[in-house]
């Protein structure tokens, strides 16, 4: 049985005054995919913004068993987790493989052989790597800001609203990516609030509303 | 006594006292020479406290209007012998002049392009003192410039000529303080600090900055003409950026707000020069690192180091009423918006959105993100131009008005992040927002403060305020002003189920009284109950209008926002 | 022919321009702050090349060329100061403050400057060699051919960085999302001081180049970082390609204009064009118009 490789305890997330986020604890098993379903203004992404260390909080968290709460982001980051945000934010200016590049490890033998394997998973990617981010399509952008996260083989992804504004048709090609990050034996972390989306591809479940985890696993947990 | 001087005022008489007593018995005349040009200075500084610290606007032609006021004194003075009665004024005029010229374009562009404006003009009129030979002197400049005479009687030099010009000084403090009002001095405030909300309060930002600007270029010609009768010579030196960095300088070090902040950066940058003499060439140097140090260090002056401005208050604690106080009565209205759309680049924010409020109407707004709710708001209040439809307020179409004309023509608005300026008390917030839009409800601060039970924290900073007071105080600000429509964007966002439940109780007692409100909010549990409407936004369009439980069941709005069952 | 010899002036003057710019844009894309000391910077490269020419030894000609990676590095070295006390400590404080602390930077040089050379106007060595060249029947002047071709092989070098390292692309990371550049790992204090060294270094590059033919003053600062802004305001708010076309605008205009009447009336008239297309376009000729209205 794998031990989670993320686990968080009594987090709370305050922003001038406003608690975003009270008291919430999870975990997060290594080849799994858990959700975190909550409505706009519920917290997801100050949550999220905290484990990457982009927003101050309190309480305890755990990756692969070492208390990563005081570390900086760019620490974080170098113990393994990586973050795509919400909306996805790739470099407009920058092309695809430049994108890619960019997140990649120090060496330069090392850098080519992700981009590489980031190809192989994103056929589409692979067909435009002179392309600039900003040409393209909304599903595609994701799909740069997903295998932009792979550049730097973490444990932990976490993912904020991978299915905003996308197309139904085209949420399926993501929902894949998502199955593929988990398969590598790294835990993925997805906030999301369509639930159509998440409903295949959770093995786990959590609700949050205003700021709590207000149910546990809709489902067993998968060991 | 531990050193801290309480209170500026006192601060300032014991300093006057000694200066004048110095002045009068202990300086040289060179001494007081120094002192003379500290007088100009204070001038200059407190001209440049207008644009640059209440305005908040970096301008860099508070030299170049220095150096106007210096050379139209100083041809006519050694040209054609006029008197300095008409020479004064005349250098104020001009400079006003020039000021007002570019004022206009000027005062529209944002931080990096206004200082680059200000710095090519103040560029440009130092090009041409230096080469229009014929009417400046060219690079020598002009000579025999006649001291200050008026009348009989002649101020030429020594003690005449300081005392002449710190009564000029002191007539100059005077138009300051009368023109910096506490009033004044908190709108410009809130345009500093919460430039999104100042049209709410009914502040016209423009006219602001306007009246700053011109009232710098005109103290700024003041300084400069009594700066040539100290020296009797004019030259392109002031014209120069080396006026500009003094001014800027002693700003920063005195202060940027405040009547002893100006007096203090002067005194202190004129006398350095003697203090530091032994620096040389490297004096120039040392007031660099001042500067830099003043701006790390000290970013509110040395003045704020040495005197507390206002005393402390305690908030005044009143005792519970026997029940929530009632809000006023509203007169009652209706907004009717056909029609709208609005394109921003790639993107239609809005498309086609008609709806109407009427008065008790609670119409609550959802939509997923990017939906257009802000953008909605920013439609109706005035802070976006539609490209097509109209917008009526009663008999009022409103749609190509200017966004504080519309608050104060009775529809106010709140944003998402409240936005209170954090050194202004509660008080002075809800005050300045009614005197500005002045809609002449009549109401007092504490009647305005009361019905949101705030009278408890009337007297506190913005900035000390807990997050749901302050949501609270952004409302009560709206409200204040007496409107008839009221747009808040997100009242309920971060707040505790309890501070929600107040929240809720305030809208339905006002729409009680006869206000129509328009609720954009993510919340449904907190809609659901509050709103009468419920109106559903998708990519810009109106897809549902219908109470809350018909547009709940709707399945389109299901389909577009929710995704999720357990609501 | 005349003209042939003044567009080649323009542009030397302009390649010149052109390093002082794109400098400035460097910083103002890693940090979005305008940096006031940019013009000294150019000056203190120039009394860079002035004090290091001083152990050459004299008489043998040797190419001013020489003293340019000295001076790259005085000038890099003179950027990590300017960031380090004028943009670190204040980072987080509004815009208006770093132009305040730049500003002051900028009089702490100038005057250091001063209070060590002197005054005076001051020349550095020819670059390589004075005098010219036939070419075409055109006499080229030496100086201005070495102006251009080191103007374009330190722009060459800094593209190749930015395009093709990984440094380069983490600085352009930084330029368009500073947040998410920090979520992916890269440093932001050390793209920003890097930023500081890189533009400082081309500003002292120009000051080397623009020494010999032009004079260098410790008072020209002022006027250099005019020109840099409006080449900015004319290019386009942060674009690179955009300031180094409006350095080179401005240096035609410069000796164009004062080709026909005097160098005064040149300068006059630019800032009274940059005045104009300021009030017309108070986004700059190439920014986003104002959608909400204040």
């Amino acid at each position: 049985m794998t031990s989670p490789r993320l686990e968080i305890q009594n987090l709370s997330v305050t922003h001038n005054g406003v608690t975003a986020v009270s008291g919430a604890s999870l975990s997060a098993k290594a080849g799994n995919i858990t959700v975190l379903l909550g409505a706009n203004g519920a917290g997801k992404s100050s949550l999220l913004r905290a484990l990457i260390g982009l927003a101050a909080s309190t309480g305890a968290i755990h990756l692969d068993g070492q208390d990563i709460s005081g570390q900086s982001t760019e620490d974080r980051i170098r113990n393994g987790i990586a973050w795509v945000p919400e909306g996805r934010r790739v470099f407009p200016g920058m092309t695809v493989a430049e994108n890619l590049l960019v997140a990649g490890p120090e060496r330069p033998a090392l850098r080519a052989a992700r981009m590489e394997e980031v190809f192989d998973l994103f056929p589409q990617l692979a067909a435009r790597p002179t392309d600039r981010a900003w040409q393209l399509s909304g599903g595609q952008q994701q799909m740069l800001a997903i295998g932009r996260a792979l550049m730097a083989k973490p444990k932990l992804y976490l993912l904020d609203e991978p299915s905003l504004g996308l197309a139904p048709r085209i949420t399926g090609a993501v929902a894949d990516s998502l199955r593929a990050l988990a398969a590598g034996d790294s835990a993925v972390l997805v906030a999301e609030q369509n639930v159509g989306f998440v409903e295949p591809l959770a093995d786990r479940t959590l609700l949050l509303r205003n700021g709590e985890i207000v149910s546990a696993d809709r489902r067993a947990p998968s060991s | 006594m531990t050193g801290r001087i309480t209170g500026r005022t006192g601060f300032m008489l014991i300093g006057g006292v000694a200066l004048a007593v110095y002045a009068l018995f202990f300086a040289s005349s060179y001494d007081q020479r120094i002192l003379t040009l500290s007088g100009v200075y204070v001038i200059l500084v407190l001209g440049y406290q207008f644009i640059f610290g209440h305005a908040g606007a970096l301008s860099l032609a508070q030299g170049a209007f220095f150096g106007t006021g210096a050379y139209v004194t100083g041809i006519l003075g050694s040209q054609f012998g006029t008197g300095f009665l008409l020479t004064f004024p005349l250098s104020i005029a001009v400079a006003t002049i020039i000021a007002a010229i570019v004022a206009v374009p000027v005062l529209r562009l944002q931080t990096h392009y206004f200082a680059l404006a200000t710095l090519a003009l103040s560029q440009l009129l130092f090009l041409i003192g230096v080469n229009w030979e014929s009417i400046t002197g060219g690079a020598n400049g002009l000579s025999g410039v006649p001291g200050i005479t008026i009348g009989a009687w002649s101020f030429t030099r020594g003690l005449p000529l300081l005392a002449i010009v710190w009564a000029i000084v002191g007539l100059a403090m005077v138009v300051a303080y009368r023109q910096m009002t506490p009033r004044r001095v908190a709108a410009f405030t809130v345009m500093r600090e919460t430039p999104l909300a100042a049209p709410s309060f009914g502040i016209d930002a423009g006219m602001l900055r306007l009246r700053a600007f011109l009232l710098s270029a005109a103290f700024g010609g003041a300084a400069g003409a009594l700066f040539v009768h100290t020296n009797r010579v004019v030259s392109p030196d002031t014209l120069g950026f080396g006026v500009m960095i003094t001014c800027l300088t002693m700003t920063v070090v005195g202060g940027r707000f405040g009547i002893a902040g100006a007096v203090l950066g002067a005194l202190l940058l004129t006398h350095l020069p003697e203090w530091f003499r032994f620096l040389d060439a490297y004096y120039l140097v040392a007031v660099g690192v001042l500067l830099l140090a003043s701006v790390v260090f000290a970013p509110n002056g040395i003045v704020s180091l040495l005197a507390a401005d206002t005393e402390r208050r305690t908030p005044a604690r009143r005792p519970a009423g026997p029940g929530p106080v009632p809000f006023p009565p509203a007169r009652p209205t209706h907004l009717s918006a056909e029609n709208l759309s609005k394109r921003y680049g790639g993107v239609q924010a809005l498309e086609a959105v008609t709806l109407h409020l009427e008065s008790g109407d609670i119409a609550g707004v959802i939509g997923p993100n990017g939906a257009g709710k802000t953008t909605l708001a920013n439609v109706l209040t005035g802070q976006a131009i539609p490209d097509t439809g109209r917008i009526q307020l009663g008999d009022d179409d409103i749609t190509a008005q200017a966004a504080q004309g519309i608050a104060r023509k009775g529809l106010a608005r709140t944003f998402q992040t409240p936005q209170l300026p954090e050194g202004l008390r509660v008080r002075d917030v809800v005050e300045t927002a009614q005197s500005y839009t002045r809609t002449g409800t009549g109401l007092s601060v504490e009647a305005a403060l009361a019905p949101f039970g705030l009278l408890e924290h009337a007297e506190t900073p913005c900035g000390a305020l807990p997050h749901g007071v302050r949501r609270r105080v952004e409302i009560c600000r709206a409200v204040a002003t007496g409107p008839q429509i009221l747009v808040l964007d997100e009242p309920a966002a971060g707040l505790t189920p309890d501070e929600q439940a107040e929240i809720s109780d305030i809208c339905t007692r006002l729409a009680g009284e006869g206000l129509a409100i328009l609720l954009i909010d993510h919340n449904v549990e907190f809609l659901r109950p509050l709103a009468t409407r419920l109106i559903c936004m998708e990519a810009g369009r109106v897809i549902a209008d219908a109470t809350p439980a018909e547009t709940l069941a709707d399945p389109r709005v299901r389909d577009a926002y929710f995704g999720m069952n357990d609501l | 022919m005349l003209i042939a010899q003044l567009a080649l002036n323009a542009l030397a003057l302009g390649s010149a321009y052109a390093l002082v710019a794109i400098g400035f844009v460097l910083v103002l894309n890693a940090t979005t702050a305008v940096n006031f000391a940019h013009g000294e910077s150019v000056v203190a490269g120039g009394f860079a090349a002035v004090a290091l020419a001083m152990f050459l030894p004299p008489d043998l000609g040797i190419p001013g060329l020489i003293l340019l990676p000295g001076v790259l590095v005085v000038t890099a070295v003179l950027g990590l100061a300017i960031g380090a006390l004028a943009y670190l400590p204040i980072h987080n404080r509004p815009p208006v403050s770093v132009f305040v602390t730049t500003i002051a930077v900028g009089i702490i040089i100038a005057n250091s400057l001063n209070a060590g050379f002197g005054a005076a106007p001051q020349t550095a060595p020819a670059l390589i060699g004075v005098g010219s060249f036939e070419f075409l029947g055109a006499r080229l002047s030496r100086q201005s051919l070495a102006i251009i071709v080191t103007a374009i092989v330190l722009i060459g070098g800094l593209a190749f960085v930015l395009q093709r390292t990984q440094l380069g692309r983490q600085f352009r990371a930084c330029s368009q999302d500073p947040e998410m550049a920090r979520a992916l790992g890269i440093r932001l204090t050390r793209i920003t001081m890097l930023a500081f060294a890189l533009g400082t270094a081309l500003a002292g590059a120009a000051g080397l180049l623009l020494a010999h033919q032009f004079f260098i003053s410790p008072s020209d600062g002022g006027s250099l970082i005019l020109k840099a802004y409006i080449a900015v305001v004319i290019g386009g708010w942060g674009s690179l390609r955009g300031a180094a076309a409006g350095a080179m605008l401005i240096a035609i205009f410069e000796i164009g204009v004062a080709a026909i009447s005097s160098q005064p009336v040149a300068e006059g008239l630019l800032y009274i064009v940059v005045l104009l297309v300021l009030f017309v376009r108070p986004q700059g000729l190439f920014g986003e118009p104002q959608q909400v209205r204040a």
